[in-house]
């Protein structure tokens, strides 16, 4: 087997970005939405997954596993970026950029308690570990994400994906227990 | 190790995400009903829900992205905007970033603009042209933004498909305003849609890539027919639609010029890989690890393997004693193939509580077996691993495997009756066809064969199964060579399946016997006398019956005897369209249109068709589970649903929820979607309405001007997320819409798995049910479907009490 894989030429990788753009951009946005917990910049920066994407191509080396797959870590790779500004400036966020969830437009039917599950999700999963961030954030921001499939993004065993999810589940259920059984936080 | 519980909150999560309720999780996975309860209910609400990006976001981000691509070629350009910059900093980064390179090309200037003019707000002004005509005021602004997004679009690809949509759309315009705009504006908008079907017929001419091309030339067809029918279904002048026409003849004209030098992938078919085993007695687990399974698809200088299955896969080789278990099933391309080749990671074996490496004698193992992948259809083909054999060694000594493997295939029948005994036409429309030729080896030597008189030429590609000598009974797939004789692609050694119950031919005869050919293909020409249909000279005469509907740029079936010079003398040509989604009513048989009335010739029973305005496009609506979004093809009930960029996708996009799909029925089945809207995810589920066709279904004559006709929807689905009807293990029957199938959802344990003969039996609540699974089932499941497993499905009812399954989760095994 080549594990070191072979470069492929940009131009062709650059073709499939801009395909997976349309199919992926939701996706990728929804995964960064649900770690760092911001619409409007998950928005933002899933433009920016598939911009840089796009000019580091060439550095693009084809190892058997899908282009998803690194698309992915680049959402990652940013969405920590992301982070540790952040966390080292805080930036102050215009009113009616900091509402987490998205355009009304897309959803008007969407009851206000929903949103506030998401909002409260995002908050408990902001307390996971990172490497159990990473596992959650990828699974919720697609039905088609599997195991197996995250095993390809985060190069692990899908194995030991399914002991992280599941350990992610359970401390996320700590967190979110009490809350539900005491809304008000008394 | 992964624990039994993590394993089983994963395929929860799974089912969530995809539709399934915590109640679906607890009933399948009892034994775990209070942990799981625990863990998924805080979080089933925004598992079901969930973010999605604001459309203008996307759209902003396309444009970016598209600047990137552009700068990608040369220019510099810095990273996208910061998080949560402002509107203000956003247009001031990319103004510096676009005015930096100096010697950026021309047209990233005028990008760049576009760029901003759509960050400060001015694509409202672009929307409101959008819906501008000839002669509107904002008519010129729709124009130039349309050429500011052929400018944005750097790939050939999207600019043939944005000229083809801009030609579609030119089309429409000339519709509205033919009856009332001067003849000016009428015969300037119709030179724009002949500049841009010119355009896109020069792209697909001169693109590198032969399968890109076809889909393309597939893209072109289709174009030609919307834009057709659209014009004909017009009040306006006759020039437009004759201009039209030229410009779109011209165009596939030359794109068929370049299809006869050039491989064509042929449309998908099944396969399936499935091993199974007699057990040696005294193992308990015998597991061999595939690595990758490959296909060999012999296509002359096109010959290469095809991947079926690339990862890891363990299979216990002792449970595939009970009953087969599925190893790999894929789309491939359709066709005849000559050999598979397996390769192996591993191999361990269970003795007992001893678990020992076993040592692989070879990590590939590659079979000569010819078998073929229909168009549609799934071929599933049994690896027969006689462990007992294969396996040498001693617990001592160490073991070791080489495994001795037996091939069985389950070919799903050939596309239609061959009345001549001994030819059975094996199609692959846009590639060279295959014949099969069944009979008695009357001659052989190192560069021919003849059979029952029959010449064939035996190529370097030529595969041979098994030990050929005179007065063996042997099957060639052969293909047609340049010179006019049959190139023999395989030989196998006896007869095939489905020509067993057939007589082959008379042995020896003194003639050889006419060669009866079948081939599908779309029809390029129609001429007086010849007809092209994929490049392949068709010649028709007053004997030739020709089903309403068979015309330019439809799919068609040919019949008929094959002449030496390589063209086929036409019997009967029947378009070929699917079933389910044509309405009704029948019509009948057409005559042919070039040549007198065939004598004696009877009208066809063919059911399905409806006529359409020439060329045929087929304007569709239908309601369906999404059963899978696979880059840009979708599976919605058992139907392959194209999004392209035109698609306008309504609601949140999800495998398992309903989807109405409406859009134009291409020739090879698949339907391009127009648009695809999901019903809200927070609202109740109610039935969407399938039957609201854009016009009247209007069954007249293909040469009359007539609007889009309908289609009668294939399914609707019963919503899996719907709060109020609980997902139990019972058949829960979809809301009923007049003229259609519904589609149940069962659950329940697999009690008896044939996996030949492709059906389940499962024992769902109400009783034991029986399930077909055709070559479009979706089979979704970390585990292996298996007598005992648990399931569920979704398919629409037969009448004859079986449920034919369009998607089965395996929940346990």
């Amino acid at each position: 087997m080549d594990s070191a894989g072979n470069r492929q030429a940009p131009e062709r990788t650059r073709d499939e970005i801009a395909a997976l753009f349309e199919t992926h951009f939701d996706r990728v946005a929804r995964y960064i939405y649900l770690r760092i917990g911001n619409a409007a910049d998950a928005e933002d920066l899933a433009s920016d997954v598939f911009v840089r994407a796009v000019r580091s191509a060439d550095t693009f080396v084809d190892t058997g596993a899908p282009l998803e797959a690194w698309i992915f870590r680049i959402a990652r790779n940013i969405s920590v970026d992301y982070i540790r500004q952040k966390s080292r400036r805080p930036v102050a966020v215009p009113i009616e950029d900091a509402a987490p969830m998205p355009d009304p437009d897309n959803d008007p039917e969407a009851p206000i308690e929903l949103k506030e599950d998401l909002e409260t999700l995002q908050e408990a999963i902001g307390q996971l570990t990172e490497a159990q961030q990473e596992v959650i954030s990828l699974r919720f921001s697609d039905s088609e994400m599997n195991s197996t499939e995250m095993a390809k993004v985060l190069g692990r065993s899908a194995g030991s994906i399914r002991e992280m999810q599941s350990a992610a589940i359970k401390r996320l259920r700590q967190i979110l227990e009490p809350q539900q059984q005491d809304p008000q936080g008394q | 190790m992964t624990s039994n519980y993590d394993n089983t909150l994963d395929i929860c999560i799974g089912l969530i995400m995809q539709g399934g309720t915590v109640e679906d999780c607890l009933r399948r996975f009892p034994e775990h009903a209070d942990e799981l309860e625990g863990d998924l209910r805080p979080l089933a609400a925004s598992l079901a829900g969930g973010f999605t990006p604001n459309t203008a976001a996307k759209d902003r981000a396309r444009l970016q992205l598209q600047a990137a691509m552009a700068g990608a070629g040369g220019s510099t350009i810095d990273a996208g905007p910061a998080p949560s910059a402002g509107l203000f900093d956003r247009v001031r980064d990319a103004w510096r970033s676009w005015s930096a390179p100096a010697g950026a090309p021309r047209w990233a200037a005028t990008a760049a603009v576009a760029v901003l003019v759509v960050l400060v707000g001015g694509s409202s002004v672009v929307a409101a042209s959008s819906g501008a005509l000839p002669g509107d005021a904002l008519y010129p602004v729709k124009r130039t933004t349309e050429n500011v997004s052929l400018a944005f679009t750097f790939s050939e690809t999207g600019k043939a498909e944005r000229h083809l949509a801009l030609a579609e759309r030119r089309a429409n315009e000339i519709a509205k305003i033919s009856a009332s705009a001067n003849s000016g504006l009428v015969a300037s908008t119709t030179a724009n849609l002949e500049a841009h079907v010119a355009s896109a017929s020069q792209i697909i001419t001169s693109i590198e890539s032969d399968s890109t091309a076809a889909s393309l030339t597939a893209r072109l067809r289709t174009s030609s027919s919307v834009a057709l029918v659209t014009l004909q279904g017009s009040q306006g002048d006759t020039q437009s639609l004759a201009s039209a026409s030229a410009a779109y003849g011209q165009a596939l004209e030359e794109t068929a010029a370049r299809q006869e030098d050039s491989y064509v992938a042929a449309p998908p078919g099944s396969i399936r890989m499935q091993v199974t085993d007699p057990p040696p007695s005294g193992v308990d687990r015998l597991f061999l690890e595939f690595e990758r399974v490959e296909v060999y698809l012999p296509a002359g200088e096109h010959s290469r393997w095809v991947t079926v299955f690339e990862g890891s896969r363990e299979i216990d080789l002792i449970r595939a004693a009970n009953a087969p278990i599925v190893l790999a099933q894929a789309n491939v391309e359709s066709g005849r193939y000559s050999r598979i080749r397996l390769t192996l990671a591993s191999s361990r074996i269970v003795l007992g509580e001893t678990e020992l490496p076993v040592v692989l004698a070879s990590d590939t193992i590659e079979i000569r077996r010819p078998f073929a992948v229909n168009i549609d259809d799934l071929t599933t083909i049994t690896l027969d691993i006689d462990s007992a054999a294969s396996l040498t060694g001693s617990g001592l000594g160490g073991f070791s495997i080489s495994p001795v493997i037996s091939v069985l295939s389950r070919e799903p029948a050939p596309p239609s009756a061959s009345p001549t005994p001994t030819v059975h036409p094996s199609v692959t429309p846009t590639q060279q066809p295959t014949t099969e030729i069944s009979g008695v080896v009357d001659v052989v030597d190192a560069t021919h064969i003849s059979i029952n008189g029959l010449e064939i030429t035996l190529g370097p590609d030529t595969v041979v199964d098994g030990e050929v000598e005179e007065g063996t009974e042997v099957t060639v797939h052969a293909v047609l060579g340049d010179a006019g004789g049959l190139l023999a692609d395989t030989i196998t050694v006896g007869s095939p399946p489905s020509a067993a119950s057939t007589p082959t031919a008379t042995p020896v005869p003194a003639t050889p016997q006419p060669v009866r050919t079948v081939i599908e293909g779309v029809v390029g020409s129609i001429g007086a006398d010849t007809w092209e249909v994929d490049g392949r000279s068709v010649m028709v005469d007053a004997q030739t019956v020709i089903e309403l509907g068979a015309s330019l740029g439809i799919r068609v079936r040919v019949e008929g005897v094959l002449e030496s010079d390589n063209s086929i003398r036409a019997t009967r040509i029947v378009p070929v369209l699917l079933p389910g989604l044509i309405p009704t009513p029948t019509p009948p048989t057409q005559p042919n249109p070039t040549a007198s009335p065939a004598p004696g010739a009877t009208p066809s029973p063919t059911p399905t068709f409806t006529p359409t305005a020439t060329p045929g496009a087929v304007a569709v609506q239908f309601t369906g589970r999404v059963n899978s979004i696979v880059g840009a093809t979708w599976t919605v009930g058992d139907r392959q649903v194209l999004v392209t960029t035109s698609t306008s996708i309504e609601g949140l996009p999800l495998v398992g929820k309903t989807a109405t799909v409406t859009g134009i029925l291409a020739d090879d089945g698949t339907v391009i979607a127009n648009r695809i809207t999901f019903p809200s995810l927070f609202a109740t589920p109610t039935p969407t309405s399938t039957t609201a066709p854009e016009t009247t279904p209007s069954p007249t004559p293909i040469t009359t001007p007539t609007p889009f006709p309908t289609a009668t929807p294939t399914s609707t689905a019963t919503p899996l997320s719907s709060p109020t009807p609980p997902p139990t293990a019972t058949a829960s029957p979809a809301p009923t819409v007049i003229g259609t199938p519904t589609v149940v959802t069962v659950t329940g344990e697999v009690l008896h798995y044939d996996a030949l003969g492709g059906e389940l039996i499962v024992d769902a609540e109400e009783g034991p049910k029986t399930v077909e699974i055709s070559g479009t089932t979706n089979i979704i499941g970390l585990v292996s479907l298996v007598v005992g497993a648990h399931v569920t499905f979704t398919g629409a009812p037969q009448p004859d009490g079986s449920i034919l399954a369009s998607s089965i989760t395996v929940l346990d095994s």
